[in-house]
Parts: C-alpha cells; structure tokens; sequence
C-alpha cells in the first residue's frame, strides 16, 4: 500500500468517510429503537460500505493524475483494496456502534443485539472486497470474440449496480450469527475468498487497442432511433430528461424485482408474487396503506433513475455541465432559473406514471391515492438537491440534506396521516422557493459555478489540480 | 446599426486575488477586435461580465446599444458566443446539440449549419464525448455561427487547435463578417493569429486597459529604437518607454511615439542607431512584461 496515496485520499475525502460514519449512525439508532428492519439495516450498511468503499475509492483513484504519479498499478490497487475495505468498513462500522450505544443509553434494551453489528461489518467487508474484485475481471479479458466479453459486461453491471443489489436481497440477508449456514455460509465464504483474491490481484497495464476510425463509428449511427428533430429549444432539454430516466424507471424495477423474486423462489421454494415483492422494495407507493417512510426509497429511486445516466454517460450533473452554455442563449436569467429548476419535472411525472403502470398491472385496481403531496414534497426537496449543487458543486453533502428533508417529512408525518399533506406540501413548497432563490442567484452573482465540469474533475481531481 | 457594437465604460470587479478594472472598452460595429492581454490579465472576466456570468461591481456595458442586464434578452438574441469552456456532451451527440439551439433562434439557417458542419468535417451523428478538443471548438463555433449573429464574442478560440484548423476558423469567421455589419470580438493570448484577421485591438493587463485602437494605428505608434547612451537614468521609468535589452551603454526600447519623440531621445543623450517597425506581439510582449 503507498501511505502516502492512503493519508492523501483520507485527508480529502473525510466528509465521505465521516458521512458513512454518521449514516450509519442515524441508521442504527433508528434500527435499534425499532424503526427499521434489521434486514433493511444490513442492506443499507452494505449498500452505503460499497458506495463510500469501492465504487468511491475506484472513481477517485482513476484520474490519470494519479495513474501518471510515479506508484505502480500494484501499489494503487492495494491503496484502492484497503480503503474500499478497512477504511470504509470501519468507517460504517463506528457509526453502527455509536448510534446502537446511543439509543441503548437513551432508550435501554434496543431491537437489535450488538452481535448484529458484527456480522453485518463482517458481510460489509465481504460484499465490498467482493466488489472490489469485480474490477479485476476486466484485466482477465483475453482476445475479442464475443462471447469472451459477457464476463467483463456482467462485472460491470454488477459493479455499476452494486449499490442497490442488497436492496433486492433483502429478505435473504443473514440478520443473526445463527442464519449463517448452509447455503448463506458458503456465499459469506466465497464473498470473504474473494476479498482475499482482490488483495492479491495485480492490474496488468496494457496498451489501448487499436480504435475504430471515426468514419466506421458514423457509419454505425443509431439509424433505428428516433432524432426527434422537431423538438428543439427547453422543449429539447425536458425531452432528453424524459428519454434518459424513464427505461431506467421501466427496466430498473422489472430487473430489482426480477432477482429478489428469483433469489427468494430458490429460498423459499415458491414465487410470492411481483406485488408481493414490488410492495416489499416499497414501488407500490400508491396503496391506501402505503408506509410514509417508504418514500425516501421513492426518492432516491427517482433521483438515481434521472441523474444516474447522465452521471454515468457524460458529466456529472447536466446543468452544471452545461450552464454556461445556457446562460449565453436568449434567456433571461429568471427564464433560466426556472427552466433548470422546473426540468427534472419530467423524470418526476414519468416516475409516477410508472409506479401507477406498475400498480394497475400487479393488483389489477387503479391507485386508491397518487400521493400528490409526497410527489410534491420529493419534488420540491429535489429542486433544492440540485440547487445545492449547482451551487456548491459537491454532491455529497446535499444528499444527506435530502435524505435529513424527506426522512422527516415522513417520519413526522407517521404518527397521524392527516399531518402528511399539510407538511408534505409545505416542505415541498419552501424547497421549491429556496431552490428557485438559490439558482437565480446562482446564475447571477456566482461566476465559480461556471467553470468547466469534466472527467478530469472526477471527486478529489479538482484538489490535486490545484 | 449603433456605431458601437460594445462599449464598456468604468467596470469594475473585484476578487481576492484579482481586481478588474476600471475598464473602458469600445469595439467598433463592423470591426474584428482582438482582445490581448496575458494571462490572467482579465480577457474572460471581462467577457463573462458582459453575458451575466457573474455580477459586476461597477460599471455600464452596452452591447449593439443594449444595456446587458436590462436588456438581456434582446442581447443574447443579437450576440453569439463561442468558448472551450463550452460543454456539450450532455447532449450526446451533434446532431442532438445542434437541434436543441436552433429552437431559441427563429433565424437560424440550416443550411449553412450544414455547410459549416461539411468545413469543419463534423457529421450529426458524431458523438461529442469522442470529438477533439479541436472539433468541440468547431462544434461551438457551427452553433454560434448558424443563426447569423450581429456580434460574436469569442474567449479564446484557437485554442488547441492546429494551424490548419486555426486557418479554417479564421476563414469562416471572415466569411461570416464579411457584410461588414457584423462584428467579432476575439480574447485570444496568440497575438500572431490576430494580427493578421483583427483590424482592431486592445490590450488589458492586470484588468486594465493597456491600449486600444486600430492595428494599424498601434503599429505605427510604438517603434522598437536601438540607441547608444550612458545615462541609464534618464530613460528609467520614462514613461512611453519600455527598456527591453541593454549592454552596456547600447540600448534597445519600445517607443510609444505619442509620448516620447525621437527628439526627445536625443535631447537626452541618446544617439538612435536604429528605429524600425515592430509587429504587434512584440508590441504585447514588451507592455506585458513591462
């Protein structure tokens, strides 16, 4: 391992670290009072120990910057190995022990015994070598039939949805020492050999291969697909949003429910229904019993399905990308600020739409309720999320804000429903109103939020440029 | 038509580590106008002020006689505008990018889209992310240029790019203005490229204006003068003179000639060995280390 490297990335990324930390706080205090699952904790806590560990540590150590430092691909990868275990693991691991002794303290016997934070780090640490070593699979191509390229595309969707996959396990996840065994101990082993292999795995750096020149590529245009080109301007912008999240909002939940519903057929020894799994991941939020709290769930699914093609395509977060660009075209600065605030208006309607599809097709009756207030107050949290970052240009930090804004407005509306609309909407409203402040004045004092977003500014690429 | 394409009277902006101005700028309506300065000398401060990227401090900026703030969609309906800075790979590919801008310009002429994009070997179909850095500029430029604009401002567009590819831009832009009612500011550090397009010029340095006027007339202005004397003292901190080499008692000078006349020299003890033309980065080197 380079210490160095090590001190350097823990140095600049210690709100990440520090946020894992304190999520998983809040997650276990929550748990250990009894407010959620403990199979919903060890997903979360694997799901957040994969997130802060190795997608992470993978993106922030990957800027040729530091590919061209004089420290060889071993040493990066075995810095890359400890942190997205030890360092992200423990990280996760503190919180757990502190929110569980906070809520003993304050509340006296917990929900959980403290031999579940054990387990669920040691499957933390599984999981996120396990991860981990996806990467190295990669490296392990050889040639370029086909058929010799399937591994290195399921590794990457395994690594690319590697945060959500706990989520669509969860009702196998081992909650207790005594579940360890047979079938679950052996996934645990393999998990475990698995990190041990990552430890030992050394990057081969090879030459890139030869590319396609530029006229094949044009040739290969994507003929088949419609170019819309009669829709140009902001119609253009909402269109693009619209096209980006909703196969993600189609193909996401089919594909969640899909492995859940198989997993849980080889476990249980019988298939329980699509509704039966779409309302245990919470995407029947449209029932008259639907859980207030299973609307951060709805949120971050709409969130990802949104900004996660764009994250994973091109840039980070297409306003900021594109803002200056923006701010040159006939628009005036108000007439911007509504269009950047009002856009993802689409993903939202189109994620609505999807869940009611979905609804009507498992339980064959129309939505009791479409939770206008809920759709409201996410909405308007997520104008705010992206006011945040077009104004601080870090994303990390307002999602917690999210989570803090929607987790509240559910929670505080949880012991008397009738409360849910009056908090939703006005949750929803005031979001919406400092979103629109904090953009317009974005746009119009804020020349910072300007400058260039690119690869090159991957998370931590922008200290070391400095 | 105003006679002024942009007038830029008293502007000032402050930050911690730099202050813009007070900044008095004018570009001429139907002029090329290099805007030079060194690094960091305040060109894309300046130009970013004019488009609302950020707020000035003091100041009144008029563009194609348009207040830039009160007037800024009338603005931005006249004034294209072309930087590297410019991303447009959310959108994925040409095509995808050029169809969105066209929608906010009712003038925007498809076919000359089309022919730029034949000049600058770019197809719709190409996908940006793969594009050189070279070609974005292109792209940026084809947006610009498609709907006609009045003016064009662009921050430092030849960069990255490859003397033919400099050539291209420069013979589409002088296609684009040939009218003569059209007007491009250019902010460019590469001095050589824009003495030969730019028909007028000026030079800010540590956000202030150093000079502006015709090429032609800054050419004739300042003069490089060899000359033999041995009182140092008399030319230092002369202003209208920049002392570029000395050996000894041989001297060599930048002469802004509306200061300082060769008879002035002379009467200091200068005996001029040689007084010849200088190019206009020579003219930006000496002011810009000066």
């Amino acid at each position: 391992m380079n210490q160095r490297l090590f001190r350097d990335y823990v140095r600049r990324h210690r709100r990440t670290i520090l946020g894992a930390t304190v999520a998983m706080a809040f997650f276990w205090f929550g748990g250990a009072r009894g407010l959620a699952t403990p199979g919903l904790l060890i997903a979360a806590s694997l799901s957040v120990a994969v997130a802060t560990g190795g997608v992470h540590a993978f993106v922030a150590l990957a800027p040729r910057e530091i590919r061209m430092l004089p420290i060889s691909a071993r040493e990066i990868w075995v810095t890359r190995w400890w942190l997205s275990t030890v360092v992200a693991v423990g990280a996760g691991m503190t919180g757990k022990v502190v929110g569980w002794l906070v809520a003993r303290t304050l509340a006296g016997p917990t929900a959980i015994p403290e031999t579940t934070i054990w387990l669920s780090s040691l499957c933390d640490f599984a999981y996120a070598g396990l991860v981990l070593g996806l990467l190295a699979v990669p490296s392990a191509r050889r040639g370029d039939a086909a058929w010799k390229k399937w591994p290195f595309v399921l590794a990457m969707i395994a690594f690319a949805g590697s945060v959500l996959w706990p989520f669509a396990l969860i009702a196998v996840l081992p909650v207790q020492w005594n579940q360890v065994v047979g079938f679950k101990a052996a996934v645990l082993a393999a998990a475990l050999g698995a990190t041990a292999y990552a430890y030992t795995f050394s990057p081969t750096v090879s030459a890139p291969g030869p590319h396609e020149a530029r006229g094949s590529r044009r040739t290969r245009a994507r003929s088949w697909m419609p170019t819309f080109s009669n829709v140009t301007g902001t119609r253009r912008l909402v269109l693009k949003a619209w096209l980006i999240s909703l196969p993600l909002q189609v193909v996401l939940p089919l594909f969640v429910v899909g492995t859940y519903g198989l997993v849980d057929t080889f476990v249980e020894g019988h298939w329980q229904g699509a509704a039966y799994y779409l309302r245990d991941l919470g995407l029947l939020p449209f029932e008259p019993d639907a859980e207030p709290l299973r609307f951060i769930g709805i949120f971050i699914f709409v969130m990802v399905t949104s900004a996660a093609p764009w994250y994973l395509g091109q840039t980070r977060e297409p306003e900021q990308a594109m803002l200056r660009h923006l701010r040159t075209l006939p628009m005036s600065g108000s007439g911007l600020t509504l269009v950047l605030v009002l856009f993802p208006l689409a993903s939202w309607l189109s994620a609505w739409l999807v869940l009611a599809v979905f609804h009507l097709a498992v339980t064959g009756l129309p939505p009791a309720s479409l939770r206008l207030p809920e759709f409201a107050a996410a909405f308007g949290v997520s104008t705010l999320v992206r006011a945040v970052t077009l104004r601080r240009r870090r994303p990390q930090w307002q999602w917690i804000m999210a989570g803090v804004l929607v987790g509240a407005t559910a929670f505080a509306s949880r012991p008397a429903q009738a409360m849910l609309t009056p908090i939703a909407v006005a949750v929803g409203a005031a979001s919406m109103a400092i979103a629109v402040w904090l953009t317009h004045d974005t746009l119009t004092r804020r020349r910072d939020a300007y400058a260039p977003v690119g690869p090159s500014e991957l998370p931590g690429a922008a200290e070391l440029g400095r | 038509m105003p006679r002024h394409a942009v007038e830029i009277r008293g502007l000032r902006k402050h930050y911690p580590a730099f202050e813009l101005g007070p900044l008095d700028l004018t570009v001429p309506a139907g002029a090329i106008y290099g805007l030079v300065g060194p690094n960091g000398s305040g060109k894309t401060t300046t130009i970013d002020l004019m488009f609302g990227i950020g707020q000035k401090d003091a100041g009144q900026i008029t563009m194609l006689g348009l207040d830039h703030r009160r007037d800024e969609l009338g603005v931005k309906q006249r004034v294209g505008y072309v930087s590297p800075e410019l991303d447009f790979r959310p959108w994925g590919r040409v095509g995808s990018a050029i169809e969105f801008v066209r929608g906010f310009y009712p003038g925007w002429d498809e076919e000359y889209s089309r022919y730029l994009l034949e000049q600058f070997r770019m197809g719709r179909e190409d996908k940006i992310s793969v594009l050189s850095f070279g070609s974005r500029i292109k792209l940026a430029l084809v947006l610009a240029l498609s709907w006609r604009p009045q003016l064009l401002v662009l921050d430092e567009p030849t960069v990255g790019l490859d003397a033919i590819a400099k050539q291209q831009v420069f013979r589409e832009l002088l296609a684009a203005v040939r009218d003569g009612e059209r007007t491009v500011l250019i902010s460019s550090h590469g001095i050589s490229d824009l003495e030969r397009f730019a028909d007028h010029v000026g030079m800010i340095k540590n956000g202030r204006l150093v000079f502006e006027g015709s090429v032609a007339g800054l050419l004739d202005r300042y003069r490089m003068v060899d000359f033999m004397s041995d009182r140092p003292l008399a030319f230092k901190d002369q202003p209208g003179i920049v002392i570029q080499e000395r050996d000894d008692t041989r001297w060599r000078a930048l002469v802004d000639r509306e200061q300082v006349s060769l008879a002035w020299l002379q009467a200091h003890g200068a005996q001029p060995i040689a007084d010849v033309q200088v190019s206009l980065e020579e003219v930006f080197v000496a002011l810009g280390r000066e």
